[in-house]
């Protein structure tokens, strides 16, 4: 047992840390605020080269042959920077045509040819070998493919599939945002969730952001703290910043330990996984909103400010939160599947 | 990165798990006093006799000497089998202990060790004082040396089970020109020295978990001295990460089957509309949810810990974070099961069958997080010596 990184997990996190610095950095994502596209076709190309979205699948997929594991270690560095662009919708839409046997597709998403929207149902909507009801789809503009998944299983269906795009003037603007009805729609592909489950997988992608974003809003107000001065010393000296960080600091490491021990279970398909799973969505996001939160309080009047990347963060933590069912939908699972001491 | 136990962890596991679901007492602790010294001691014997005393002691002091990942298992089999808490033995197992073990001579150890392994005795821990207690550094009990002796006059507070100790780790001033953190020493004193009086305190629920000790002119041999005059500091800061660290390992492996616990009453439990059970209340249910995930995170936490502690040994400032997610969500489970019980929340009951009821464990809570630094304390450790913000 050992819940710490391995060097090669590291290199993993530290190759993601540098290429999103310099190519899907916050600065890359408000320069393309009001573009179609969150990322250009050449940064998209080379990521897909560099092999991200097929970190997790086997090499006679076309993957990289390694895990659920270091996929959240990709996703954390993602959310720490806010990268944009469509990485949830491609890793999860070619593992969904990988276990539905359709090579081709999966060949196209690996290679950044074709893109994956990520389609989140509504409450009410159904997924399955029809799938039915009101989906909010992420980046779906220009996207090729949309996939939806629950704890029931997971589809893969072309963008014409779904009803018409009605684009939101987005919250979030790393996100191109929209809805679109889908009305007892076979897709082109389901898998059921005991054969491939795509909604864990997206569960612990999703905290891992989230923790990226709990761990990046704490070093932001650290370095403020540090920075800012005020009553003649540095505001983090004063002990309702001091401990605000120190909260901060809690939330982040507790979002984090349980991201990776979910991923560690779901990648052991243990007894618990899906428990586990549902316990690290609950706590990133919770971390997140929390600390985006507390961001904009160490920043004052800063802190609401355009120019500010404070209310970024704050706006895609709100965005994962409000994914796969939200807060409330893993309430069952939470109570009811076998935790650690049952199992 | 991986959470597999090895062929001999899961072997430890299955022998841990044998040897206490034959040994573990039917009749749970009572609340305090001699008839718990007795109860805690016996069970500490028990333990010594099955050769599981001081697991997380080097063998060459008698201990186990076993492994952090060993400790965590030992703790989570413990946690499962429902076992007796630490109680009494906190200090002496916990702290004096892994103290003497750190710094002490060969003489002190062969004293004091074995009797501490073996259920003999009970220590308790003099360090906070009425005018030192977050600033611990500030404290004012005077040790004056005399011959061979050092003379002790001052008092201490918060003192976990001084009316029922044999022994105290003390820390006194013996040198009042020097910094304050340079003045201070580690001294093993006999409780039943002449010269000093413990008054019991009452906490909040009922019992008398900790006193006030006064000491005039208490006289101790300078031969108690634990590494050295005026070097006190640095050896109680290596028995407090010992408390920030592995100390809580087991409370917080314990959080996760109280809370399954608590899920368990609330299926039994009339809920507030007065026909269904409580987990039938949407918010029961909401906040019961929450706080599995939340002990989810706290085990991942622990976890993660016990990996951190096997590459680098000591405890670090880490620990603190560990503590206050743990003490904070101990008192939410706590209020919301003070919820769930609706008026029988008002009933301190102490059943010798079942120990400690709920709303017991709810106000102890308020101790619990105060237990070895308060939470703002935690919080200055964890933003100046993890975050390097500043002082």
């Amino acid at each position: 047992m050992d819940l710490l990184a391995s060097p090669e997990q590291e290199e993993i996190a530290a190759t993601v840390a540098a290429f999103c610095a310099e190519h899907l950095s916050i600065r890359q994502l408000r320069s393309r605020i009001g573009e179609a596209a969150a990322v250009d076709p050449a940064t998209w190309a080379r990521l897909a080269e560099l092999g991200w979205f097929g970190l997790g699948l086997g090499a006679d997929q076309g993957g990289a042959g390694y895990s659920v594991v270091e996929e959240a270690f990709m996703f954390r560095e993602l959310g720490r920077c806010l990268a944009p662009g469509p990485v949830l919708g491609a890793v999860l839409g070619a593992r969904v045509a990988a276990a539905c046997g359709d090579a081709t597709r999966c060949r196209s998403i690996l290679a950044g040819e074709a893109l994956v929207a990520f389609g989140d149902p509504d409450a009410g909507a159904v997924v399955g070998p029809r799938l039915d009801g009101r989906l909010l789809l992420l980046d779906a503009p220009g996207s090729d493919y949309v996939v939806v998944c629950d704890t029931s299983g997971a589809a893969l269906l072309a963008i014409g599939e779904v009803g018409p795009l009605q684009r939101l003037d987005s919250l979030d603007p790393g996100v191109r945002l929209a809805t679109a009805e889908v009305s007892d729609l076979a897709p082109l592909h389901f898998v059921d969730a005991a054969t491939e489950p795509v909604g864990l997988r997206a569960q612990v992608l999703v905290a891992a952001e989230a923790a990226g974003i709990a761990e990046a809003t704490r070093d932001i107000s650290v370095a403020y703290a540090l920075a800012r001065q005020q009553f003649g010393k540095p505001i983090g000296a004063h002990q309702a910043v001091k401990h605000r960080c120190a909260d901060m600091a809690v939330a982040a490491v507790a979002a984090s330990a349980q991201a990776f021990f979910a991923a560690l279970a779901l990648d052991r398909s243990s007894p618990d996984a899906a428990f586990q799973c549902a316990s690290a969505t609950f706590v990133a996001t919770t971390a997140a909103m929390g600390n985006a939160t507390r961001n904009i309080s160490n920043h004052g009047g800063l802190g609401f400010t355009w120019e500010h990347d404070a209310h970024l963060y704050l706006k895609r933590a709100h965005l994962l939160e409000a994914l796969l069912g939200g807060r409330a939908a893993h309430l069952c699972e939470l109570l009811d599947a076998p935790g650690p001491l049952t199992v | 990165m991986d959470f597999d136990f090895s062929d001999e962890e899961l072997a430890f596991r299955e022998e841990v798990r044998t040897w206490l679901a034959e040994h573990v007492p039917a009749d749970k602790a009572p609340e305090d006093g001699p008839a718990m010294r007795d109860y805690d001691l016996a069970w500490q014997r028990t333990q010594y006799d099955g050769g599981w005393a001081g697991i997380s002691w080097p063998v060459q002091f008698g201990g186990r000497g076993l492994s952090t990942i060993e400790q965590l298992i030992w703790f989570e089999e413990y946690a499962r089998a429902g076992a007796p808490s630490i109680g009494a033995n906190f200090v002496g197992i916990n702290h004096a202990g892994p103290t003497l073990i750190a710094r002490a001579s060969d003489g002190q150890r062969a004293a004091h060790l074995p009797p501490i392994l073996r259920g003999d005795v009970v220590w308790c821990q003099g360090f906070s004082e009425p005018g030192a207690g977050s600033d611990l550094a500030g404290l004012q009990t005077r040790g004056e040396i005399d011959g061979d002796e050092l003379v002790v006059t001052g008092s201490k507070v918060w003192t976990s089970f001084a009316n029922l100790a044999d022994y105290q780790e003390l820390l006194v001033r013996t040198d009042r020109d020097a910094p304050k953190h340079k003045g201070i020493t580690w001294i093993i004193c006999d409780m039943r020295s002449p010269g000093i009086e413990v008054r019991p305190i009452r906490t909040m629920n009922r019992t008398a978990h900790f006193s006030e000790v006064f000491y005039d002119e208490v006289r101790i041999p300078l031969a108690n001295v634990v590494g050295g005059l005026n070097e006190g500091w640095s050896v109680a800061m290596s028995t407090l990460s010992f408390e920030r660290g592995t100390g809580f390992m087991a409370d917080q492996v314990e959080l996760a089957r109280t809370v399954d616990d608590l899920i368990a009453l609330a299926r039994t439990t009339t809920g507030p509309d007065g026909r269904r059970p409580a987990i039938a209340d949407e918010e029961v249910a909401r906040r019961l949810a929450t706080a599995r995930a939340e002990v989810a995170a706290l085990r991942a936490m622990t976890y993660a810990s016990v990996s951190r502690n096997l590459r680098q040994q000591t405890p670090g400032p880490e620990a603190s974070i560990s503590k206050v997610f743990y003490a904070e969500l101990q008192q939410r489970v706590g209020r919301l099961a003070m919820d769930i019980l609706g008026h029988a929340a008002f009933d301190l009951v102490h059943d010798p069958l079942v120990g400690e009821g709920w709303p017991a464990w709810y106000l102890r809570g308020y101790g619990v997080s105060m237990g070895g630094g308060t939470p703002d304390i935690q919080r200055n450790i964890i933003a100046e010596r993890v975050l390097g913000l500043p002082r």
